[in-house]
């Protein structure tokens, strides 16, 4: 899966979350997601981190985000779009790998 | 116990009146008298006598004539479906030394079983007992021994006589309270076995059913089916409701549907500790306020304890027995209005998301007041970052893709739940999220 197509994919979640919540906000790669900046709480954040989660599974790709690698990184993949893209792309790759 | 019983069948003001409807025949307060008659004799003929006998039936005139001589005669019963039929076990943990089987009237002995020591304690006073399985927060089936003497003392107070419908099952505490209550009062109980909404309906219909005694999962059936017709259903009176809390949503859509002839009740039963005697708030049904003739309660913690004069002896475990004494945590969480006590739900069930309560009664409540939702279960998933958090699975009345379902759900919540109460993971489903005991299954 190419990167800009799984920034595209979050961008759309996140933007229906944040619909959802009626922010005024447009997710765009420096959306700021976990942290001070952030319009999320920690429970938006484990809400977008699900539909996310959800969103790749339609599209036959398993990731985790919560796993103890994401969490226990020292750049939380968690701080913008883009960070989390990267982290993405990684298990996506991954993923392809396996069913090759 | 044997003087109790067979003043309630000898009551000559009753001897012709319907006791028992199963298939459309009507056994009389004399038929069971008779029935109940000649199953004392064969009891006493094969020697049946403080002995631990295992009926399988339901409520058909041999498992309910058998149920009463069993208890007349000094024995122990067991009640069970055919489920659990072979679980050698089970016969084994509780002793079992005879089954009954409804359809060919057979007694059965069985190998020798070991005698546990509550019921042994129990024959050693004369008295007659009835032992109730639960499923336990474990899943394996806890056996529960009562003195039947203890048991059936609250139904001297039963005195109101309605026709009403055995929905509740027979291997049931709710089932069985249903029975006596009914046969005490000298009602009428109607035969259900398939309990279908449909067939509830009818035969609700049918039998000139007046009370039906029901579980707030199985109303949620009825709802979304929508066939009650008040018109229909003239001398209908009453519909009870126990054995979880039902979401006022509920209680709200089952008001409209039954009218403003019916009255709903709500009933309070614990298997270890029989069932008290409640009535329930005369405009809002799911506040209750327990007769302290029967049960004494106290609240710890916002949690329900009981002591009561029909609490169980104690629990019969495969190579040990339990006694009980005093107080009983119910587990249940309930909130307090003077004399009122309204139950919020199973401490087992609340979901702890990061250090706040959920239960998942609320959070039901309000799913189920959205348009095209015909039924919803909410439990908890665990989640890295919250320890817990609230999952849904969901009914609908109309295909819906899960992402629109979920923005529909989240803007609704909005409104009415703090942000940790409204449900992070959303499933759809088709599948019946009740389980064969009429209960809402939460996983």
């Amino acid at each position: 899966m190419e990167k800009h197509r799984i920034k595209e994919i979050l961008n759309k979640t996140v933007n229906e979350y944040f619909e959802s919540q009626d922010f005024n906000e447009k997710a765009n790669e420096d959306t700021v997601l976990f942290g001070k900046e952030s319009v999320l709480d920690s429970m938006g954040l484990v809400n977008v981190i699900i539909d996310i989660e959800s969103r790749f599974l339609d599209e036959d790709y398993e990731i985790s985000l919560t796993s103890e690698k994401a969490m226990s990184r020292r750049n939380s993949p968690f701080r913008t779009i883009s960070t989390l893209a990267d982290f993405i792309g990684e298990q996506v790759t991954e993923n392809e790998e396996i069913d090759e | 116990m044997r003087k109790f019983i067979k003043q309630m069948l000898q009551n000559h003001a009753f001897q012709k009146k319907t006791a028992l409807v199963d298939n459309n025949y009507q056994y009389t307060y004399r038929d069971l008298l008779q029935k109940v008659n000649d199953y004392e004799k064969l009891l006493l003929n094969n020697g049946i006598e403080k002995k631990t006998v295992i009926i399988y039936g339901d409520f058909d005139i041999n498992s309910v004539t058998m149920f009463l001589a069993l208890l007349i005669t000094g024995n122990v019963v067991t009640l069970m479906n055919n489920d659990n039929r072979e679980n050698s076990e089970l016969q084994k943990t509780i002793g079992a030394n005879f089954i009954f089987d409804h359809v060919t009237e057979n007694i059965i002995k069985l190998a020798d079983n070991k005698l546990p020591s509550l019921t042994a304690k129990l024959f050693h006073q004369n008295e007659s007992g009835i032992i109730f399985f639960t499923s336990g927060t474990t899943g394996k089936p806890k056996a529960i021994l009562h003195s039947a003497t203890k048991l059936l003392k609250k139904y001297e107070f039963s005195k109101k006589s309605y026709i009403t419908l055995g929905f509740l099952l027979f291997d049931h505490i709710a089932g069985i309270d249903t029975l006596l209550y009914t046969l005490f009062a000298h009602g009428a109980l109607v035969r259900i076995t398939d309990r279908s909404p449909d067939n509830v309906y009818e035969t609700l219909r049918e039998n000139h059913v007046e009370v039906f005694p029901t579980s707030p999962s199985f109303l949620t059936m009825l709802i979304i089916r929508s066939l009650w017709n008040s018109s229909e259903l003239p001398n209908f009176k009453i519909i009870t409701f126990g054995s979880e809390r039902m979401a006022d949503e509920t209680l709200k859509k089952t008001k409209i549907m039954l009218g403003t002839e019916v009255r709903a009740i709500q009933k309070y039963g614990i298997t270890e500790m029989g069932s008290p005697i409640v009535k329930s708030k005369p405009n809002d049904p799911l506040w209750i306020s327990i007769d302290r003739r029967t049960t004494d309660y106290k609240i710890e913690n916002g949690v329900l304890f009981l002591k009561a004069s029909t609490s169980m002896l104690g629990y019969i475990y495969p190579d040990r027995c339990e006694e009980f004494n005093g107080w009983f945590n119910t587990q249940d969480k309930v909130e307090v209005d003077g004399e009122w006590i309204k139950i919020l739900g199973r401490t087992t069930d609340i979901i702890n998301v990061g250090g706040q309560k959920v239960y998942p009664a609320e959070v039901e409540s309000v799913l189920l007041e959205m348009d095209n939702i015909n039924d919803v279960s909410v439990f908890s998933k665990d989640n890295p970052i919250m320890g817990k958090i609230v999952a849904a699975k969901i009914n609908l009345e109309d295909d819906e893709p899960v992402n629109s379902l979920k923005k529909r759900i989240r803007k609704y919540c909005k409104s009415r739940l703090e942000s940790f109460k409204i449900p992070a993971y959303i499933k759809i489903t088709k599948e019946k999220q009740v389980s064969d005991r009429f209960k809402k299954v939460r996983k």
